[in-house]
C-alpha cells in the first residue's frame, strides 16, 4: 500500500495552473521532487496538506483519503514548509512543549534521544539554530511524533556541503527501517543523486516524469553533433539543445534516438534532463 | 483539541508582557472621563498579537497541526473573548472601587454603572463581528478589519454614551450614578451581553466559513 498517492492534483491560480499530478510513493523509500523556480513543487505540497484547496484531484495517505480523514492522518505526517520558519523568538523547548500536546503518539523518551543525537540546544531560540540545526528540529518533531511520511520543501536549500551530507544521510538511515518514507522537494539535484529512489519532476505545472531514479535517467541520452548534423528530424527529436558555432548538444529520449546514429551519445544526469527540458533556445545577450 | 490550541495561543501567540494591557482597565478609576474609551486599549492587544503572528507564520504552523482549520479561528475568538471578558471584570471592580472613592456624577460622559457595561458588551459586540470574520478572508489580513472594527464600535459606544447628555430621559433611566431605575440599567446590561454573544457566535462562524476557502 502506498504512503502517499496522489491523483490528477490540480489548482487553478490567474497566473499559473498545476495541472493534473499524480504520483505515488511506497514505504520505505525517498522521492526527491525536482523543478525549477515556480514549478509548482510547493503548490503541490501544499495542496496535498491542504493549506491550499485544489480544484480537483484527490491525496491518499496510508490508502486513506486525506480529506475524509485529515484529523487522524495529520498524526502520521511530518512537513516542513520552506526551512523551519515558525516562532522565530520563541525558544525551542517552549515550542516543542506546545506542539507535542497536539500528538496522540508523542514520545518524550525518543525525543530526548533525537536532541541528543542531533546536538540540538533545546535552550536556543529557534532563530538561533543554523538552517541544518532546523532541518534537524523538524525530523525530530515529526518522528518523536511517529510520523511515517516527511514531506520537507527544500529542506537542503541554504545548507553548507557538510550540513547537507549530514541532513541526506539522516534522511537514509530515517527511511532504513521500511516504515517511512520523505518526499523532498530541491533545486540541488545532487542531493537526488545521493539519497532519492524516485524522481518526480514537474515543469510549469505539469508532471514530467515520476519513476524510479534509474529509470528516469535511463530514459534519457545527451547527444552531440556538428552543425550538418542537426537537420530537422534531429531538432524534432531533441526535448531541447544548445547551439555552438560548432555544433549542437541537446537532450534526447533514448527511444527517439535514431539506429546507428552518428552522432555523440553519452549518459544524461538530473541536471542535464531539467536543463534541456526547461531551456529555450535564444540568444542570451540581444545585441 | 480546542484547549490545545487555547493553551497554544496563550503560550506561543501572545507574550506573556502583553497581559499587562488588561490592566489599563484601571482607568475607570479616574474621577470624570469618558469611560468607554478606556476600552479601546484592548483593540491594542489584538492588533499586537495579530501582527506577531504574521511574524512567527503562525497560520501555516497552525494549519499543518492535527486540528480542524474552525478550531484554529474558535481558539482565536475565544481568547479575544477572554481577554474581553478579562477587561470588562476588571473594569467593572475599578468602576465600583471609583463609584466608593467619588461618588458624584460623571459630568463628561455616562456613569460607570450597569447600563454603562451595557454599552461596553455592544462596543465588543461590533468589534468582534467586524474584525473576526475580516481577519480571516485573507492570510495575515488585519489592518482593514481591525480599523473597521475598532472605529465603528467606537462611534457607537461615543453616541451612546453622549445620549444621556442630551436627552434628559435617557439620562434618568439608563444614567444613575448608582443604582437608580435598576430594572433599566439591567435591561441594558441584558441588550449588550446578548448582542455580545450573538455578534460573537456569527463572527466566528463566519471567520471559519472565511479561512476554509483561503490558500495558505
Amino acid at each position: 500500500m502506498a504512503l502517499l498517492e496522489v491523483r490528477h492534483l490540480t489548482k487553478r491560480y490567474q497566473s499559473f495552473v498545476l495541472d493534473d499530478v499524480s504520483f505515488s510513493l511506497e514505504p520505505g523509500y525517498i522521492m526527491g521532487f525536482i523543478g525549477r523556480n515556480g514549478a509548482g513543487k510547493t503548490t503541490t505540497l501544499k495542496s496535498i496538506m491542504n493549506l491550499v484547496r485544489p480544484d480537483s484531484g484527490t491525496v491518499s495517505v496510508l490508502g486513506r483519503e486525506f480529506r475524509a480523514d485529515e484529523l487522524a492522518l495529520k498524526q502520521d505526517i511530518g512537513f516542513m514548509l520552506g526551512g523551519f520558519a515558525y516562532y522565530p523568538r520563541t525558544r525551542v523547548s517552549r515550542l516543542t512543549d506546545t506542539y507535542r500536546r497536539f500528538y496522540d503518539r508523542w514520545e518524550e523518551k525518543a525525543y530526548r534521544v533525537y536532541l541528543a543525537q542531533f546536538d540540538l540546544d533545546d535552550t536556543k531560540t529557534v532563530e538561533q539554530l543554523s538552517s541544518g540545526m532546523k532541518v534537524k528540529y523538524a525530523l525530530a518533531l515529526a518522528l518523536s511524533h511517529g510520523a511515517r511520511l516527511l514531506m520537507l520543501d527544500e529542506p537542503t536549500s541554504g545548507l553548507d556541503p557538510v550540513s547537507r551530507d549530514e541532513v541526506l544521510d539522516l534522511f537514509r538511515a530515517i527511511i532504513e527501517d521500511g516504515t517511512r518514507s520523505i518526499l523532498f522537494s530541491t533545486q540541488i539535484t545532487s542531493d537526488l543523486d545521493k539519497c532519492a529512489d524516485f524522481v518526480t519532476y514537474i515543469a510549469k505545472g505539469r508532471l514530467v516524469a515520476s519513476d524510479e531514479k534509474d529509470d528516469f535517467l535511463g530514459a534519457y541520452r545527451i547527444v552531440k553533433g556538428t552543425k550538418s548534423e542537426f537537420t530537422d528530424d534531429i531538432r524534432t527529436a531533441l526535448v531541447g539543445y544548445k547551439q555552438t558555432d560548432l555544433g549542437f548538444t541537446g537532450l534526447m529520449r533514448v527511444d527517439t534516438i535514431p539506429a546507428g546514429t552518428s552522432l555523440a551519445v553519452e549518459p544524461a544526469d538530473i541536471e542535464d534532463i531539467m536543463i534541456y527540458h526547461e531551456r529555450v533556445d535564444r540568444p542570451m545577450l540581444e545585441r | 483539541m480546542l484547549k490545545d490550541l487555547i493553551c497554544k495561543e496563550l503560550r506561543l501567540d501572545m507574550h506573556q508582557a502583553l497581559w499587562a494591557f488588561l490592566l489599563l482597565a484601571a482607568l475607570l478609576l479616574i474621577p470624570q472621563w469618558l469611560y468607554y474609551i478606556a476600552f479601546i486599549y484592548l483593540f491594542i492587544l489584538v492588533m499586537v498579537v495579530a501582527q506577531t503572528d504574521k511574524a512567527n507564520n503562525n497560520l501555516i504552523f497552525a494549519t499543518l497541526l492535527p486540528v480542524r482549520k474552525k478550531d484554529i479561528v474558535t481558539a482565536r475568538t475565544w481568547t479575544i473573548v477572554g481577554w474581553e471578558l478579562a477587561y470588562i471584570f476588571i473594569a467593572a471592580i475599578c468602576a465600583v472601587v471609583r463609584l466608593r472613592l467619588y461618588p458624584e456624577n460623571n459630568t463628561a460622559s455616562m456613569n460607570t454603572n450597569f447600563a454603562f457595561f451595557g454599552t461596553a458588551f455592544l462596543m465588543y459586540a461590533i468589534f468582534n463581528a467586524i474584525y473576526v470574520p475580516g481577519s480571516y478572508k485573507k492570510p495575515y489580513r488585519m489592518l482593514w478589519p481591525l480599523l473597521g472594527g475598532a472605529l465603528i464600535s467606537v462611534a457607537v459606544a461615543a453616541i451612546l454614551n453622549t445620549l444621556p447628555l442630551v436627552i434628559p430621559a435617557v439620562s434618568t433611566l439608563f444614567n444613575d450614578a448608582g443604582l437608580g431605575h435598576l430594572p433599566y440599567q439591567l435591561a441594558a446590561l441584558a441588550v449588550g451581553i446578548a448582542a455580545f454573544a450573538c455578534a460573537t457566535i456569527w463572527a466566528n462562524k463566519k471567520a471559519a466559513a472565511n479561512f476554509e476557502m483561503v490558500d495558505l
